[in-house]
């Protein structure tokens, strides 16, 4: 099960770097889709060496986002370059940084099933039993976090559809980033309630 | 954060597709949210027995049933440090997603040593929601006690020969039975004596006003055992499974069974107390098959312990009982322990008391747990048999004699490895010699 993830996770990473090398026509934009690739490889191969496996995913999303940002919008318009996007391209790889995204949660999937298990297995749990159960928990949560991708395009298509409140994208930012702080808050200083009944 | 860090990437890029990117996260985090709920749970364990031997297998079965929550759930159903797991495991992982869950599982513990015990508690642990949010942990009694006796050899009757093969003088008998009219002594009054017996003349002539005398005449009925095991640190020396105590429980219970079976009167001290006196250590004379039970109740708590307690030869309470059940019943005495320069002059004392107190007889069985070290440190050792037997003695010799020389003439000592020493063996030597004038030395 966990070498799935590992895969899955790796594959996710790498997309976006799939997209770039296969779509871009600018040489640059090619040489970051091979680092992307490079580093959702290394994600695989890095699970077997080290626990902090969702690092290179890590990399790949600050990667794509960097990408993003100097090759289209404000600092591609101020510093006068951009990295070759076109328009198709543009909107494929913004929908792919998503992936990246699925690839961390997996990745976190996988190492709270590596953890779990060298923990059972010092504590003298049936390894059968314990590779069944974080199985389908791991499983579980797999699916469910595509789920939330399908989920998360279908609510992102409604938006476009909505009509939208006419404010710029910065004051929106602004009140986006509160109201997420607050929600943030609340829920990390709820009282923890007890979870046994 | 993730949400945060492409909103500002969304907004310096102008790209309105990371708008997916932000909401992924975020509806993430809402279903974990709306997974978690308080885990309702319904987890039992029972034996398939309440009372066991040593050596014997106990089956437990556990039960789990989940109706509510979402996530890991670890469950540690109770065991002992002194069983062994030979089958299953305690310890189990379940995962509980949507649907309810229920699972049994069952695991067998090997009773190792006797005692009572107590399995107070399963402990489970649950981790909700993908480990994000804070693991519970609770305890759910279960008040399940397991009794667990030791496990005794008994020989056939027809193996032992508890009476003497010498023609004896007449002795006094137990304590139970009418006085005869053979004059023994005067001594001082007791409480319980009758007053038929108080010497009024004798009583006159000593100086204390408050003091009587009493004559006293030997009584009739069955012949009496006393056993005194001694628990000392000593008796710890093997393992906690292992050792010269566990030896001379066990022999204690299959000399009794066989004495008592044969109608003769057993009595059972377990010396020295312990200064806080929370538990009777002795088990007064007596005859039938119920006062089996009783002595095995006594020996079943019977434990060894670093502080020696009262000094062998203090009369505390019990020890001043001890001495007038010797001298009205005048038993055959074993003493069981191992002999050693720390305690064989408290022996020596001791057993000088006993006679002088007009016990019949009094043996002592010496204990030599060097053979259970020796067993678990060479597995051929206890394959060895009789030239295992023989070498350690002969090892040890030199030491246990200069010992058994500390001790009263009179006092028949037996040697005793209980790796390589058949219980029947001892027993049939440690009963007829104390039934006997020979010395087994």
């Amino acid at each position: 099960m966990e070498n799935k993830l590992v895969v899955a996770a790796g594959l996710f990473a790498a997309l976006p770097g799939v997209i770039l090398l296969l779509f871009a026509t600018d040489s640059l934009l090619q040489v970051i889709g091979l680092v992307i690739i490079a580093l959702g490889a290394l994600l695989g191969v890095s699970a077997f060496f080290t626990k902090r496996v969702s690092t290179f995913a890590w990399l790949a999303l600050i990667l794509s986002l960097f990408t993003l940002m100097f090759g289209n919008g404000y600092l591609a318009t101020v510093f006068g370059f951009g990295l070759g996007f076109n328009a198709p391209l543009l909107e494929l790889f913004s929908i792919s940084v998503v992936f990246i995204e699925l690839s961390i949660v997996t990745a976190s999937i996988y190492g709270a099933y590596k953890k779990y298990y060298r923990e059972l297995e010092k504590a003298g749990y049936d390894k059968e039993e314990s590779d069944r159960e974080l199985g389908s928990f791991s499983n579980f949560m797999f699916i469910a976090a595509l789920g939330v991708v399908v989920l998360s395009g279908g609510i992102f298509l409604i938006f476009e559809f909505v009509p939208q409140i006419p404010i710029d994208s910065i004051s929106g930012l602004i009140i986006a980033m509160i109201v997420y702080f607050a929600i943030a808050t609340y829920i990390l200083r709820r009282p923890s309630t007890p979870k046994i009944a | 954060m993730i949400p945060v860090i492409v909103a500002i990437a969304a907004v310096v890029s102008s790209v309105p597709y990371l708008v997916v990117a932000i909401i992924f996260p975020l509806v993430f985090v809402g279903f974990l949210l709306v997974l978690e709920q308080k885990l309702q749970a319904t987890v039992t364990v029972s034996p398939n027995t309440s009372t066991a031997y040593v050596g014997d297998e106990v089956e437990f079965k556990g039960s789990v049933s989940v109706t509510r929550g979402f996530g890991l759930l670890f469950v540690r159903f109770p065991t002992d440090p002194r069983f062994d797991i030979v089958d299953g495991s305690n310890v189990h992982v379940l995962f509980k997603g949507l649907a309810n869950r229920s699972a049994e599982y069952t695991y067998k513990l090997r009773a190792l040593r006797r005692g009572v015990f107590e399995f107070p508690a399963i402990s489970f642990s649950f981790y909700p929601s993908f480990g994000l949010l804070d693991k519970s942990e609770t305890k759910i009694q279960t008040n399940i006690s397991l009794r667990v006796l030791p496990k005794i050899v008994v020989p056939r009757r027809g193996q032992l020969r508890i009476k003497s093969l010498q023609e004896l003088p007449r002795q006094s008998r137990a304590r139970l039975g009418p006085h005869s009219t053979d004059f023994v002594s005067i001594r001082d009054y007791s409480v319980g004596d009758p007053f038929k017996f108080i010497n009024w003349k004798a009583s006159s002539r000593i100086t204390d006003s408050n003091k009587l005398l009493v004559n006293e005449y030997e009584r009739e009925g069955l012949h009496t055992f006393l056993f005194i095991l001694d628990r000392g640190i000593n008796m710890r020396r093997g393992t906690l499974e292992d050792n010269a105590l566990e030896s001379g429980i066990n022999f204690v219970l299959s000399s009794s069974k066989v004495l008592l079976s044969s109608g003769i009167n057993v009595g059972v001290w377990i010396v020295p107390e312990t200064r806080e006196k929370t538990r009777r250590r002795y088990v007064l004379p007596s005859s039938g098959a119920m006062h089996y039970n009783k002595i095995k109740e006594l020996l079943l708590f019977a434990e060894s312990e670093f502080d020696f307690g009262e000094d062998l030869n203090k009369l505390s309470i019990s020890s001043k009982l001890l001495l007038q059940i010797v001298r009205e019943s005048t038993p055959a005495i074993i003493m069981i322990t191992n002999l050693s320069r720390s305690n064989a002059p408290q022996f020596s004392r001791f057993s000088d008391t006993l006679l002088r107190g007009r016990a019949s007889s009094v043996s002592l069985i010496d204990v030599m747990p060097d053979g259970i070290i020796a067993k678990y440190s060479s597995a051929s050792y206890s394959t060895q048999g009789a030239s295992a037997n023989l070498a350690l003695k002969a090892l040890l010799y030199p030491t246990k004699k200069k010992l058994y020389q500390t001790l009263p003439g009179r006092v028949k000592i037996v040697a005793w490895d209980p790796v390589n020493d058949r219980p029947g063996y001892i027993m049939r030597k440690a009963l007829s010699v104390a039934g006997s004038g020979s010395s087994a030395r």
